[in-house]
């Protein structure tokens, strides 16, 4: 049964990161696509005005970078450092191996000194003694990262063991809360962009601080939502290579530029003229969406499911 | 082998009655488990660890940090005074559930 554990991770392995790939480079064609429409937005920004302003020179650096990078990205993504890494071509080395270990435990939340550190010591103990038996470092190491359980799993028990802040209807309650006082912060603002298709003055600063409490309760909710189930969710953990958390994080930085690129234009129409139009705003709350997506995706910590 | 739910339920009792043997680390009671139970009690090693800590947050066992003989760190548990209550509760109650169903196994058979 073991020794069919290994072609399978394997394959899964190489299954995600031909998916991992895919994405990366669909990531980079949509930052060049940004780019362009960020490009194009400068110079029709400029011809509407008659001169090049210094918005358009800013919206046409920010539009070349971002093609820039989008290239980079899909360059770099059909080349090699995305390739999956042959385990014979590289010495193994436990402590790395362990050190790799110990950061996805980390990145799962197992983030208190004492128990990732007993963990340590177990899986230690578990090598040493599968060393003993005859099996090469690597095989043991293989064998025992699984026993010893998934980061996510492991991580939900030991939450259990933490006496809760609030109780679950009390933060319920609050989501709610927070998204009919978010919804009530914006209506002043709401009326404005209905009547004048702009929201200017007092009611701007209401009608972003509005928006920004709505999403911080919805994504309360959604981790209230989502975590308890955690729990039930098998997991198995794949040992990270090279190639696989650049390009999470690469695909989330992009996501999180591009957040900011759209809300350039609303923080510049702000400062120059103290009032956001209906286009920049809607710019801006899209930015805010990426902004959260984009963050989302660069800090989640990489598991792979169980087929 | 044992169902997963038998073996959660299981847990906190064998816990406790390995530790009336004496203090122990976290390892050894997995090895521990497997020895006396054939291979058939298979604990996700590294779920042990949050069992440990409910229990002594529960104030059933207490931990200290020492060293191996082979120099390497470690964390032992033992039980205290409320761990030996509880296990006795625990005795009290999987008897009577064994007796129960060797009872009824017992009728069947007859």
């Amino acid at each position: 049964m073991r020794d069919l554990e290994q072609p399978l991770a394997e394959r899964a392995n190489a299954h995600t990161v031909k998916q991992n790939r895919t994405v990366a480079i669909a990531g980079g064609v949509l930052t060049v696509l940004v780019g362009i429409v960020i490009l194009r937005a400068a110079a029709v920004q400029s011809r509407d005005v008659g001169k090049i302003t210094s918005l358009s020179v800013e919206l046409f650096g920010l539009g070349l970078i971002l093609i820039c990078i989008g290239t980079a990205i899909s360059f770099l993504a059909s080349k090699r450092c995305f390739q999956p890494q042959s385990p014979n071509k590289k010495m193994f080395n436990l402590e790395q191996s362990i050190e790799e270990w110990r950061a996805q435990m980390f990145a799962a939340g197992v983030k208190t000194p004492v128990p990732l550190e007993e963990l340590e010591i177990h899986l230690r103990d578990e090598v040493e003694q599968h060393v003993k038996s005859g099996l090469a470092v690597q095989r043991a190491f293989e064998i025992s990262v699984p026993h010893v359980g998934s980061p996510e799993l492991l991580n939900n028990e030991f939450k259990k063991c933490e006496k809760p802040l609030m109780k679950q209807p009390l933060k319920i309650g609050l989501v709610v809360a927070g998204i009919f006082a978010g919804a009530a912060l914006t209506v002043p603002g709401d009326i404005q962009l209905r009547d004048e298709l702009v929201v200017a003055n007092g009611r701007l600063g209401l009608y972003l601080l509005g928006w920004v409490l709505i999403v911080w309760s919805l994504q309360q909710g959604l981790r209230q939502a989502i975590l308890p189930k955690g729990s039930k969710v098998k997991f198995e953990n794949l040992k990270m290579t090279m190639g696989k958390q650049p390009v999470k994080t690469g695909a989330g930085i992009v996501v999180l530029l591009i957040g900011v690129a759209l809300m350039l234009p609303a923080a510049a129409q702000v400062c120059s003229e103290g009032l956001m139009r209906f286009e920049a705003l809607c710019g801006m709350v899209f930015g805010i969406g990426l902004l959260w997506a984009g963050t989302l995706v660069t800090f989640w910590p990489y598991e792979k499911r169980k087929a | 082998m044992i169902t997963k739910e038998l073996v959660a339920a299981s847990t906190e009792p064998l816990i406790l009655s390995l530790l009336a043997g004496g203090e122990n680390y976290g390892y050894a009671l997995t090895q521990e488990v497997k020895r006396l139970s054939g291979d058939k009690i298979s604990w996700t090693d590294g779920m042990l660890y949050p069992v440990l800590h409910r229990m002594e947050h529960r104030g059933l066992i207490k931990s200290r940090w020492g060293e191996s003989e082979s120099g390497r760190k470690r964390k032992y548990y033992s039980l205290k005074k409320d761990g030996k209550t509880a296990m006795a509760k625990h005795h009290e109650q999987w008897s009577l559930v064994h007796s129960v169903l060797a009872g009824l196994r017992k009728g069947q058979y007859a």
